[in-house]
């Protein structure tokens, strides 16, 4: 369970750093290859906003296993641990009810462009391959938030030290 | 006022839904475009608006929403798509989305003068593009065109008068391969650049051009950063005006016909000051000081000659019968 | 509306992530209203898909190598051989630290950490109190966005439609005379205190350590020299110093391990994603708002009620304070921003003014509790609660409250360096 744990954080930050290094890195070339050879392509900064909002949307997992998606504390501070546990309970259900959503129309949305066939400007990416982060970060999300559900569950409280 | 208002939205999905038991219900078509309300586009709009209520004796209501207040450049298809607005006028290339074909607007130098252009809005072809497979299975429909004008190369290094000028340039564009490709063919290069850095790309050098109408031009100030202007007319900036097909559908007759002639009437209005803005725009840009160069006959069939290879390129995913039904109106 | 930001709150006091209530407030609110929600998802996407909010990786990359990367160390360690000495000097030193590490960094917790980390326990070490020490880095830790790059200009410019450069350069004056005004401060209480200097450092020193920090000194200049000489737009920019950042931490400083690497980019990861998340579910908020017309209302109720520009702006600015005092600079941008910008045309305000003068009311808003991102980096360097450093930051959080003043009463003082750059 424990190592199960660990490859799949691992799986995580695997996923969105690569997403996201790739795209800064195309970004990269691209601005070299116009200073040097005065030469540009326009698929690539497409690609690479899309590689880079893959990467942010596979990350929102991963910064909620880290606990920084900011929370207020305000209220929370004041509670006795039993409301406080019932109010660890409702702040994670209020997020899987977000994912239900956002995974569910995320994945109506790559229906809708697998059928109307639209593909991206510049790259003719198909936009269904695009959308595709949707409902995928969404199920990575709704995982971690799964997690923290059991966790409050049993009792055990959901540290923040939310900092950016 | 803001219960009302939603009040009102609510009654124009249900009858999107096909809810259209009473007539007596004002009907509400919500268009959403993304140009400043005193914009040629925004100024036909409210001119259909007021058009629309006349002649349907206030039975159809059309709510404007200017300047990508509900939705931006990137979204407002998708927002007519899943009904969450009635009408928009985006500019032709977004369709490529759709249907390949509209990349027929960014070939070099497929109309002629203003005259071609208005012909091919009346064209067959034109309403096989509007009434496309593609759009209707999609449960769009294209109901006209309304004209920004006829784009020109201008640029900060140099006076173009051939296509060998162009040689080197870096060009600021929206996006879309055929313009990549049609720069590529004379040895210039493109830079993608929003709207809202193109100023400050030009300024800085980032691009060494762009290819605008004499609007756009004077809209985004670009005078003041660059020097020369061809007034080479090589291509165009329209627009399409689509209706989300399955609420156009449940209008009744009538009322339908009547709003059709609304939007015919807006349209010839809109053509018309779309001219009269890109001229006074364009004396604004000698005022100012530019260079203009205006390219005689022989000049022009050198670019047409050099831009060739695009036709070539495009021809069957635009398709012959797109390509050389708008030829043949020349 | 008021139904919109009750639900809002309630959920935020509920310790619902910002993002979260943010989208699902809006969710609850347009489900009322007959809306088509197929349109969510798409909505979410397309607020993101913009190459000028690629910046915001890229800066914060950047920021997040500098800090490991030895770039900030030995910036610190040059400044301070040459003013350590001198009385206050090393509250000065933090100032000035921030300063610097904010024309690189687009994000002010960041610089807060990243000084704040080095200079914090070496101003205690000095018999600075722990909470001047704490409030002078999370003050000076606010310039990190008013000084270019900045997260929220470049967040203003892609609401508002404003070039990115003309902003990164109005913030330039603005952060220096803030910067300026917090170092007098500074001075000040260290006379009043008694705070003792470091020795003094020989000029061999000096030239050593400025030799070594020279590599991460040419980066602002790189930033924006990148920008104005045209090689680069802001997006290309912020890549560019990654690229910089990393060349000299691994070639030059060699401080930059393989080990380092999957830290680095988790801590890129965690700030991007939750950023890019919060932008993603104000776009719902504000198509809830737009939809209902509340903008144009508003802007509406101010052209009639004859509103004056000096009320706007401290109408406003309370706005931002009682919003910022709960949430964080991003979503104060993205929620209010799309409402006041009718009214900013209607007003006749200049809109690169208006996002120097918010922008500084945001920075207040992060050194104020509960929610003041800064207050939690230097409480948490620090070891100590977060009421300690909102003690130690109120005299900072008054001369800035001062500099706002002058900066809404002169709008010259924003708008003059980017008309006299063109
Ligand atoms: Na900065
Ligand atoms: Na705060």
């Amino acid at each position: 369970m424990k190592s199960l744990k660990k490859y799949w954080a691992l799986m995580e930050d695997v996923l969105s750093g690569t997403f996201l290094v790739t795209g800064i890195t195309l970004i990269f070339y691209e601005t070299v290859m116009r200073f040097l050879f005065n030469s540009s392509k326009a698929w690539i900064g497409e690609v690479s906003i899309y590689l880079i909002i893959w990467g942010a949307l596979f990350g929102i997992a991963v910064a909620l296993r880290n606990k920084r998606h900011v929370q207020i504390d305000f209220l929370y501070d004041f509670l006795s641990p039993f409301y406080r546990r019932i109010v660890d309970l409702f702040s994670v259900s209020v997020g899987i009810i977000f994912c239900i959503f956002y995974i569910y129309y995320g994945g109506s949305l790559v229906m809708h462009n697998y059928q109307t066939g639209m593909s991206s400007m510049n790259a003719s990416i198909p936009l269904w391959v695009v959308y595709l982060i949707l409902p995928t970060s969404g199920i990575l999300f709704c995982l971690r938030f799964i997690e923290q559900f059991i966790h409050a569950i049993r009792g055990e409280e959901i540290n923040d030290d939310s900092t950016v | 006022a803001c219960s009302n208002d939603s009040a009102g939205k609510s009654e124009a999905t249900n009858e999107g839904n096909g809810n259209n038991e009473s007539t007596d219900d004002e009907i509400v078509i919500r268009f959403s475009h993304v140009a400043p309300p005193h914009n040629v586009k925004g100024l036909a709009a409210e001119k259909f608006a007021e058009l629309v209520a006349e002649k349907t004796d206030n039975k159809v209501k059309v709510e404007v929403y200017d300047s990508g207040q509900l939705y931006g450049d990137g979204e407002e298809l998708d927002a007519i798509l899943s009904g969450n607005v009635e009408m928009i006028a985006p500019s032709m290339s977004k369709l490529v989305q759709l249907d390949p074909r509209w990349q027929f607007i960014d070939l070099p130098y497929l109309f002629k003068d203003k005259h071609h252009l208005r012909d091919f809005f009346t064209s067959e072809t034109a309403q096989s593009l509007l009434e496309s497979e593609q759009l209707v299975n999609n449960g769009l429909i294209g109901l006209g065109f309304w004209e920004n004008g006829f784009i020109n190369f201008t640029n900060s290094q140099r006076p173009i008068s051939s296509p060998e000028d162009l040689e080197g340039l870096t060009f600021r564009v929206q996006s879309g391969q055929l313009i990549e490709a049609k720069y590529n063919t004379v040895g210039a290069n493109t830079a993608t650049i929003a709207w809202a850095e193109a100023y400050t790309a030009l300024q800085q050098g980032v691009a060494d051009g762009a290819e605008v109408t004499p609007d756009q031009m004077d809209v985004g100030s670009f005078y003041e950063v660059l020097d020369y202007l061809t007034l080479s007319n090589h291509g165009r900036i329209d627009y399409a005006v689509i209706m989300n097909k399955d609420f156009w559908d449940t209008i009744p007759e009538d009322l339908r016909g009547q709003v059709s002639e609304a939007l015919v009437e807006a349209s010839e209005y809109q053509w018309g000051i779309a001219e009269e803005n890109n001229q006074t725009s364009l004396e604004k840009l000698i005022d100012e000081g530019m260079e203009v160069i205006e390219p005689s006959e022989a000049d022009r069939e050198q670019f047409v000659e050099a831009f060739q290879p695009v036709y070539e390129e495009y021809r069957d995913v635009i398709t012959p019968e797109i390509i050389d039904g708008i030829r043949d109106l020349e | 509306m008021i139904l919109l930001f009750s639900i809002f709150f309630i959920l935020l006091l509920l310790r619902v992530p910002v993002a979260i209530s943010l989208a699902v407030s809006s969710i609850i609110m347009l489900l009322q209203g007959n809306f088509n929600l197929d349109m969510f998802a798409h909505r979410m996407f397309s607020s993101l898909d913009s190459f000028t909010l690629m910046t915001i990786p890229g800066f914060v990359l950047a920021g997040v190598i500098l800090a490991k990367g030895g770039i900030t160390k030995y910036l610190i360690e040059a400044i301070r051989s040459w003013i350590a000495h001198l009385p206050g000097g090393l509250s000065v030193v933090a100032i000035l630290a921030c300063m610097f590490f904010a024309s690189i960094s687009g994000s002010s917790p960041a610089t807060a950490a990243a000084v704040g980390a080095i200079m914090i326990p070496s101003m205690i070490k000095n018999n600075y109190s722990a909470k001047y020490s704490m409030g002078i880095v999370a003050a000076g830790g606010t310039l990190g966005i008013l000084l270019p790059p900045s997260i929220a200009l470049i967040m203003y410019g892609v609401i508002a439609q404003v070039s990115i450069g003309d902003l990164f350069i109005a913030g330039i004056i603005p952060g220096i005379l803030l910067g300026l005004a917090l170092v007098t401060v500074a001075i000040f209480f260290a006379w009043k205190n008694g705070y003792k200097s470091e020795g003094k450092s020989s000029w061999a020193e000096r030239g050593k350590h400025s030799l070594k920090a020279i590599w991460g000194a040419f980066l602002p200049f790189i930033i924006l020299g990148s920008i104005y000489s045209g090689v680069a737009t802001p997006t290309e920019a912020a890549v560019i110093s990654v690229f910089y950042a990393l060349f000299v931490s691994v070639f030059i400083y060699k401080e930059l391990l393989w080990k380092d690497v999957r830290p680095i980019l988790v801590e890129t990861i965690n700030i991007t994603s939750m950023i890019f998340l919060i932008i993603g579910a104000a776009s719902l908020f504000s198509l809830y708002l737009t939809n209902e017309q509340i903008p144009q209302q508003l802007g509406q109720w101010i052209q009639d009620a004859n509103m004056s520009k000096t009320l706007f702006f401290i109408s406003t600015g309370i706005l931002f304070f009682i919003l910022g005092m709960f949430l964080d600079p991003i979503s104060v941008i993205v929620i209010t921003l799309p409402i006041f910008l009718p009214v900013l045309e209607v007003l006749d305000i200049n809109s690169i003014h208006f996002a120097i003068v918010m922008t500084i009311n945001i920075e207040l808003a992060m050194i104020t509790p509960p929610v003041g991102l800064n207050l939690f980096v230097v409480s948490s360097i620090a070891r100590k609660k977060m009421g300690h450093a909102v003690q130690g930051v109120l005299p900072f959080m008054l001369v800035m409250v001062f500099v706002l003043i002058i900066i809404i009463a002169i709008p010259s003082i924003s708008t003059w360096l980017p008309q006299f750059m063109k």
